[in-house]
């Protein structure tokens, strides 16, 4: 099966109106479009200046998408068009090498901390993992309840970096969200 | 090769103690010694007339060797002689969070340590008179304070709460409010350790709980304990040195309602919202077991608990003499021994009546008692020099401290902040001697300015502060992890049940600041202005 690649585009506009017309392209001109919204998904899209700057108005707003390869192909084709007749216009349109995500996980049962590395060990096909670090403490006099000192009996923590396929990770970031006791950031994305 | 001087939690220790050594034995002592000639308190005898209510007043007992205008020797030591028990109190707040396992492994020490930088200097100081009020701290605030800890720790322990509950708003909104009650019952500790684990479990399905964990340890953790001495240690305390046993039932009830009244609304939305959130929600399960209650039989021993304490206040047997070194004769009631004895009987029933099981399924242990005991042994013998340079008033070392902390806002403010952040029953006793020493008083007018005697020495502006200072102690231990014994107990137990529960900045800024702020506001305008 060939991978698949993907593009992320940034258009300039409302992320509800980037939507609207995104579900309209697509309904009017492909069956199977594979279309992601950073701000909703988890993935890295604007940094805290940029933030700023669009909160005081130095800078519009924009909406990051991240599309296959067959709709990024449409978009280019069409980008005046899209941008003379919706008034959107497609700032920057890049192929994504890859994308990561990184996360971390404290647990104090070895229950949870099961679950978890069985998570790690078990992803799908299209993502690896890189740099696990896993760590186990064993404090037996600490067993039971305590009222003025917070040391656990068991604790377990461990981080990571989870690399593949961007739609793959999207997936796998809403997996991670079951979890409480897993942190994870947002994906990030390397752009050719 | 380069060496990196690596700062570590026990460097800080040592640290801290060494700046302490220095200034304990650098600084000259400015201690004048009033010597003989001290009146045997008089502070005067009064009878309990209510049933139930406190009685006798045992001035000689507390120490107070104060006839009009004097002012024990303790009282005149310089500000630095408190360094121990400020350093006890930091370590405590500390060390829990910079250094867990050191702490967990080592606080007896610590707690030994600071001590003992008090003791031996002081004992050197003035033997007679160190070995009086050491003697009086032990007899009168450290012993009854532990036994009743113990009791209630006991006795709670060997109740437990089993069948299934499905974790919805309205569930957990009435576990919440049974808590509140129940923690004035049989304690903050206890509550939370008989109803956190069907918390926990009426909620194993849920995604988002840790609201439910932050909001049970605001109200049965803190709020809840605060409507009768054996809900929380500063309560308990006050008792000791002479608050009736139902003032604080009358005296605070109103501040008590408003708090978890406001308190259970915002939880009812906040669960609400979040349950809405949750995918998956389970079935009513026709085969669910029902609630009850094991151990039940375990609610006659806390009866048991509660009279006895009632009967200490109410009676007025005979003095029994222990020490008459000092500036003044230390005798010790002999109900008071008499409650002691009660309570440890009913203890030892509870674990001679009540099935093993049953407290390990509470998660029972003796651990929490052994830091009780350890830590406030410390803590007792280290405040003492705090308490008599406050209840000095204006000629002790604290003077500005009485003189800017006036009105009960303030002392609802300034206790409470030091309850966030410090143990809040030395805080209370603290606050407790600095309106006393303001107003020029002693703990045996404490009934009759709480319009317990004659009407005429009732004093509207005691009874505010008191007010204040009670509220204060009890409600703000909820602003921190540290703030009360029960709330790390929850923390962990919480943790170990795969809850990730906020740091403890995070705790601050997301929950407590937010939600117990603007209703601590509230109860300042309302009950304080």
């Amino acid at each position: 099966m060939a991978k698949k690649s993907f593009y992320e585009v940034v258009f300039l506009g409302k992320p509800k109106v980037v939507r609207a017309f995104m579900k309209g392209f697509v309904m009017g001109t492909l069956d199977d479009a594979k279309i992601i919204y950073s701000y909703d998904s988890g993935i890295h899209h604007e940094g805290k200046v940029e933030k700023m700057a669009e909160m005081v108005g130095i800078r519009g707003t924009d909406c990051h998408l991240v599309v296959d390869s067959e709709t990024s192909a449409l978009l280019k084709k069409r980008t005046k068009r899209i941008a003379r007749e919706t008034g959107l216009e497609i700032t920057s349109h890049r192929h994504i090498r890859s994308a990561s995500l990184d996360f971390k996980f404290q647990a104090f049962a070895p229950r949870y901390n099961e679950e978890i590395v069985s998570l790690v060990k078990n992803l799908p096909a299209g993502l690896r993992v890189e740099g696990f670090k896993h760590n186990v403490k064993l404090d037996p006099t600490a067993k039971g309840i305590e009222a003025y000192s917070v040391a656990h009996h068991y604790e377990a923590c461990g981080q990571a970096t989870v690399v593949g396929s961007i739609d793959l990770l999207v997936e796998l970031k809403k997996k991670f969200a079951e979890y409480p006791l897993i942190q994870s950031e947002d994906i990030v994305l390397k752009l050719a | 090769m380069v060496r990196h001087l690596c700062f570590t939690p026990r460097h800080l220790f040592m640290l801290l103690v060494a700046a302490c050594l220095v200034l304990l034995f650098s600084l000259p002592a400015t201690a004048q010694d009033h010597g003989d000639g001290h009146d045997q308190a008089t502070a005067g005898q009064a009878t309990a007339e209510n049933a139930g209510e406190h009685g006798a007043v045992h001035g000689e007992d507390h120490g107070e060797g104060h006839g009009a205008g004097h002012t024990s020797p303790v009282g005149l030591l310089p500000l630095w002689t408190i360094i121990p028990f400020v350093g006890i109190l930091l370590s405590i707040a500390l060390g829990p969070l910079v250094a867990p396992h050191f702490w967990h492994a080592h606080f007896p020490k610590v707690s030994a340590f600071w001590a003992l930088l008090f003791a031996v200097p002081f004992l050197f100081w003035n033997p007679s008179e160190a070995t009086q009020d050491i003697l009086h701290i032990y007899l009168m605030d450290y012993i009854p304070f532990i036994i009743l800890l113990w009791g209630l720790f006991t006795i709670s322990g060997g109740i437990y709460l089993g069948g299934s509950l499905r974790g919805a708003p309205k569930v957990n909104f009435v576990l919440l409010l049974i808590g509140t009650f129940l923690a004035s019952l049989i304690g903050t500790t206890g509550a939370a350790m008989v109803l956190i684990r069907p918390l926990l479990r009426a909620n194993e399905w849920r995604r988002n709980k840790v609201h439910l964990m932050v909001f049970f340890i605001f109200l049965v953790a803190n709020v809840g304990g605060s409507l009768t001495p054996l809900g929380d240690p500063p309560l308990f305390l006050g008792f000791l040195h002479n608050v009736p046993f139902f003032w604080v039932t009358t005296g605070l009830i109103k501040e008590m309602l408003l708090t978890s009244g406001l308190l259970l609304i915002v939880f009812f939305f906040v669960d609400t919202h979040f349950y809405r959130k949750e995918e998956n929600k389970p079935e009513a399960d026709p085969n669910a077991e029902p609630i009850h209650i094991e151990g039940w039989h375990n609610f006659f021993f806390l009866l048991g608990v509660m009279g006895a304490v009632i009967m200490s206040g109410s009676l007025n047997l005979f003095d029994v003499p222990i020490y008459s070194g000092g500036s003044h004769a230390l005798v010790v009631p002999f109900q008071n021994w008499l409650k002691d004895i009660i309570i440890i009987a009913m203890g030892i029933l509870s674990l001679k009546t009540t099935a093993k099981t049953l407290r390990e399924k509470n998660g029972f242990s003796w651990f929490p008692i052994q830091e009780v005991a350890y830590l406030f042994a410390g803590i007792f013998m280290t405040i003492i020099p705090a308490l008599a340079i406050l209840k000095a008033g204006s000629a002790g070392a604290l003077s500005d401290l009485t003189n800017a902390v006036h009105g009960p806002v303030r002392y609802f403010w300034a206790t409470g902040i030091l309850s966030s952040f410090l143990d809040n029953a030395p805080t209370y006793l603290t606050f407790f001697n600095a309106a006393l020493g303001d107003l020029g008083k002693v703990e045996a007018d404490i009934p009759g300015m709480l319009g317990y005697l004659d009407p005429s020495l009732r004093l509207e502006m005691f009874i505010r502060d008191l007010t204040a200072i009670s509220a204060g102690a009890v409600f703000m231990g909820a602003m921190t992890y540290i703030g009360n014994a029960p709330n790390f107990m929850v923390k962990a137990i919480a943790e170990e049940a795969g809850i990730p529960m906020p740091s403890f900045f995070g705790y601050m800024l997301k929950w407590s600041v937010p939600i117990l702020m603007p209703i601590f506001v509230i109860v300042t305008f309302v009950f304080f202005w």
